[in-house]
C-alpha cells in the first residue's frame, strides 16, 4: 500500500509541471506585448517599459518560468490589477458560492442518476430504459447555460415559482440560500445525472453478468437484495470514478451557469477579469481549478487502493 | 497475379457480402439513419446559407424590433430589429465550421501523439503526462484561457477548442493502438523485418480508423457545445457576427418579453449536437460490435 501511495503520488509531479508550464505560457500567447496589452492603448513608451521591468519580461522566458514557479510555490499567485488585492485573496472570495452551487447540483445528480441508473440496467431493453436513455441523452446534448436560460423561462418567467436571478449567501438562512440555488442546480445538476447515469447503468449491466451475481440468485437471494447489495457495491468503482473526474467539468459548468443567474462566483471572477483584461486573474483562477482537480483525482485513487487491492498491485495505469 | 482469378473473385464476392451487410445494418439502425439525415440538412444550411437566409443578417430595422415569429420574419427578429431567421442560418455556418474544423484538427494531431506514443514507450511518458497535464483543465475553462489571451474571433476559436480537444482524442488511439500493437500480426510483421513507419501508418493506423470516424463526432458535438458556451459568454465568436451563442446571449436580457431569441437557436444547438452523439453512437454500434453491450 505504501509503495502504491508513493507511486501515485510521485505520478502527478510531472502532470502539476505541465499544468504550470501551460498556464505560465498562456499568457505569452497574447499577440505583441503583455505589458502594453495590460496598461491599454493610453500608455506611454515609459510606462509599458517600467512595467515590462516590474513583470520581469525583459529576462530569458526560462528565467521568467523559474521566478514565477517559484512564486506560486509561495502561494503568490500574482496581483489583481483592477481590484487591488492578491488573487489568491479575490479567488478564495468568490469561491463559496460556486462550490455551495457545485455541490447542491452534484448531490442532486448522484440522486438523480444513481437510481435511475440502475433501473435502466435492471429493466435493459425495456420501456423504462429507453426513457431513461433518451433522457440521458438529452442531457449530454444541451448546453448548461441553455438548459438554465429553458428552466428560467419555465420556472421563474412563467410559473414564478422560484426567483429569476440572484444569490444569498448560507449566513442569509438555509431556506433563502437554496431557494435561489434550485435553478442553478437544477440545470448544472441534470448535465451532471445524464453522464452519471449512464455511466452507472454500463457498469452495472457488467457486473449483473458476473458469475457471482447468478450464484447469489441461484442460493434464492431476492433480486433487489442481489441489485443493492452485491450489486452496486461491485459497480461503484467506475461510478465514483465518474463523479471524481466530473469535478472540473462541474467547476467549469458552475462557471458558465452562475452568469446565467448574476451568481457573485468564480465564473463572475473570470467574465470580469477577461473584461478588464486583469491576465493575472485568468492565469492564477485556472492554476488553481487545474490543481484542485489534480488533487482530487489524485485522492479519489488513493482510495480505490485502500478498497480494491487490485488497484494496488497493477502497475500501468 | 495470373494465377488466381479464382481467388480475387471470391475475395470481391467476401467483400460485396459485407459491404451488403454493412449498409443492411445502417439501414437498421434508426438512431444513426435520423442523426445522419438532421446533419445532412445542418450541412446544407451551413452550405447554401446565403442563399437560404431571406434576409441581409447584419441589416438593422428599428421600425421591426423584438417581433415574435412572424411570416416576414419566421423566426421574429432582436433588439435591433434584425432577422433572426437570417442570423441563425450564418449562425449554423459559423458552428458547422468551428465544429468540423476542430473535430479535423484535433482527429489528425490526436491520431499522430496516439499512434507514435502507443508504438514507441519513451515517447509515451513524455507525451502522456502532457496529455495528462492538459486534460487537468476542464475544457471550457482552458478554451476561455486561452480566448482571453489570443483575442477573440473565429479563427481562434477554433484553434483553442483544437487545443483542448486533441488530448482527449490522443488518449482513445493511444489505447486502441495498444492493443493492435500486441496482436501476432504486427510482431510477425516485426519479424519480417518491416519498418516502424510501415507498420505505424499501413498496419496500426488502419485499425484504429473506426474509433478516430467516433471520435470525430464527439469532438464535432462537444466543439458545438463548448463554442456557443463561449460565444454566450462574449469570448467566442465576437458580436455583430452572428452565432449561436452570442444570439441566445442577446436573448437573455429581454427573455421576459422574447422567448423565441432563446428557444430557436437553442432548439438549432440540441438538435444539431443530439443528431451528432445519436450518428456517434450508431457509428460505434456499426463498426465495432463488440462495444453493442
Amino acid at each position: 500500500m505504501k509503495a502504491y501511495i508513493i507511486r501515485r503520488v510521485l505520478s502527478t509531479i510531472p502532470v502539476l509541471l505541465v499544468v504550470a508550464v501551460v498556464v505560465f505560457f498562456l499568457i505569452h500567447l497574447t499577440p505583441g506585448d503583455p505589458a502594453a496589452v495590460i496598461l491599454g492603448p493610453d500608455a506611454t513608451v515609459d510606462e509599458i517599459n517600467q512595467l515590462r521591468e516590474e513583470m520581469g519580461l525583459n529576462d530569458p522566458i526560462f528565467v521568467q518560468f523559474v521566478n514565477w514557479f517559484g512564486k506560486i510555490i509561495r502561494g503568490d499567485l500574482g496581483w489583481s490589477v483592477y481590484m487591488k488585492m492578491p488573487v489568491l485573496d479575490a479567488f478564495i472570495d468568490k469561491l463559496g458560492p460556486t462550490l455551495s452551487l457545485a455541490i447542491f447540483a452534484q448531490i442532486l445528480a448522484i440522486v438523480i442518476a444513481i437510481p435511475a441508473g440502475i433501473i435502466a440496467a435492471n429493466f435493459r431493453g425495456t420501456k423504462k430504459d429507453q426513457a431513461i436513455m433518451t433522457f440521458t441523452l438529452f442531457g449530454i446534448s444541451i448546453p448548461n447555460f441553455l438548459l438554465a436560460l429553458l428552466l428560467v423561462l419555465l420556472f421563474a418567467v412563467q410559473l414564478k415559482w422560484f426567483p429569476v436571478a440572484g444569490y444569498y449567501p448560507l449566513s442569509s438562512g438555509l431556506l433563502k440560500h437554496l431557494e435561489y440555488l434550485v435553478l442553478p442546480a437544477l440545470a448544472l445538476g441534470t448535465i451532471q445525472a445524464a453522464l452519471i447515469a449512464r455511466v452507472t447503468r454500463a457498469s452495472m449491466l457488467d457486473v449483473l453478468n458476473a458469475n457471482y451475481i447468478k450464484t447469489a440468485r441461484a442460493k434464492g437471494l431476492r433480486r433487489t437484495v442481489v441489485i443493492w447489495k452485491h450489486a452496486l457495491k461491485n459497480a461503484f468503482i467506475p461510478i465514483l470514478t465518474v463523479i471524481g473526474q466530473s469535478f472540473g467539468q462541474l467547476i467549469a459548468g458552475a462557471v458558465v451557469t452562475e452568469t446565467v443567474f448574476n451568481i457573485p462566483g468564480i465564473g463572475q471572477l473570470i467574465i470580469n477579469a477577461i473584461m478588464r483584461r486583469d491576465f493575472e486573474v485568468i492565469q492564477g483562477t485556472v492554476l488553481l481549478i487545474a490543481l484542485s482537480y489534480v488533487l482530487i483525482n489524485l485522492i479519489v485513487d488513493l482510495m480505490y487502493g485502500l478498497f480494491d487491492p487490485r488497484v494496488r498491485l497493477n502497475r500501468r495505469n | 497475379m495470373e494465377a488466381k482469378p479464382m481467388e480475387t473473385q471470391s475475395i470481391n464476392q467476401i467483400m460485396k457480402a459485407r459491404r451488403k451487410l454493412v449498409i443492411r445494418r445502417m439501414l437498421g439502425n434508426h438512431a444513426l439513419l435520423f442523426g445522419m439525415l438532421i446533419l445532412i440538412l445542418f450541412g446544407v444550411i451551413a452550405i447554401f446559407a446565403p442563399l437560404i437566409a431571406t434576409h441581409d443578417p447584419y441589416a438593422i430595422d428599428a421600425t421591426a424590433r423584438l417581433q415574435p415569429p412572424n411570416a416576414e420574419h419566421l423566426f421574429g427578429t432582436d433588439k435591433l430589429g434584425r432577422d433572426l431567421f437570417s442570423r441563425i442560418v450564418y449562425g449554423t455556418q459559423s458552428s458547422m465550421i468551428v465544429g468540423f474544423s476542430v473535430a479535423l484538427l484535433s482527429s489528425f494531431f490526436g491520431l499522430i501523439i496516439g499512434l507514435y506514443s502507443a508504438y514507441y514507450q519513451t515517447l509515451d511518458h513524455v507525451l502522456m503526462r502532457i496529455v495528462d497535464g492538459l486534460m487537468a483543465f476542464p475544457a471550457i475553462l482552458l478554451a476561455i484561457a486561452i480566448m482571453a489571451a489570443m483575442g477573440q474571433n473565429i479563427f481562434n476559436v477554433t484553434i483553442a477548442l483544437s487545443i483542448v480537444m486533441t488530448p482527449v482524442v490522443a488518449r482513445v488511439i493511444r489505447s486502441t493502438a495498444l492493443v493492435i500493437k500486441e496482436q501476432t500480426y504486427i510482431e510477425a510483421l516485426r519479424a519480417l523485418g518491416a519498418g516502424s513507419l510501415r507498420i505505424i501508418w499501413k498496419h496500426v493506423a488502419p485499425n484504429t480508423i473506426s474509433q478516430l470516424i467516433v471520435q470525430f463526432t464527439y469532438v464535432f458535438a462537444i466543439s458545438i457545445i463548448i463554442e456557443a458556451s463561449l460565444s454566450f459568454l462574449g469570448v467566442g465568436i465576437p458580436a455583430p457576427e452572428p452565432s449561436w451563442g452570442n444570439i441566445i446571449y442577446e436573448g437573455k436580457e429581454v427573455i421576459y418579453q422574447s422567448w423565441w431569441m432563446t428557444v430557436i437557436p437553442g432548439a438549432f444547438i440540441v438538435l444539431s449536437v443530439l443528431a451528432l452523439n445519436l450518428f456517434g453512437d450508431g457509428l460505434r454500434d456499426l463498426l465495432d460490435p463488440h462495444a453493442r453491450k
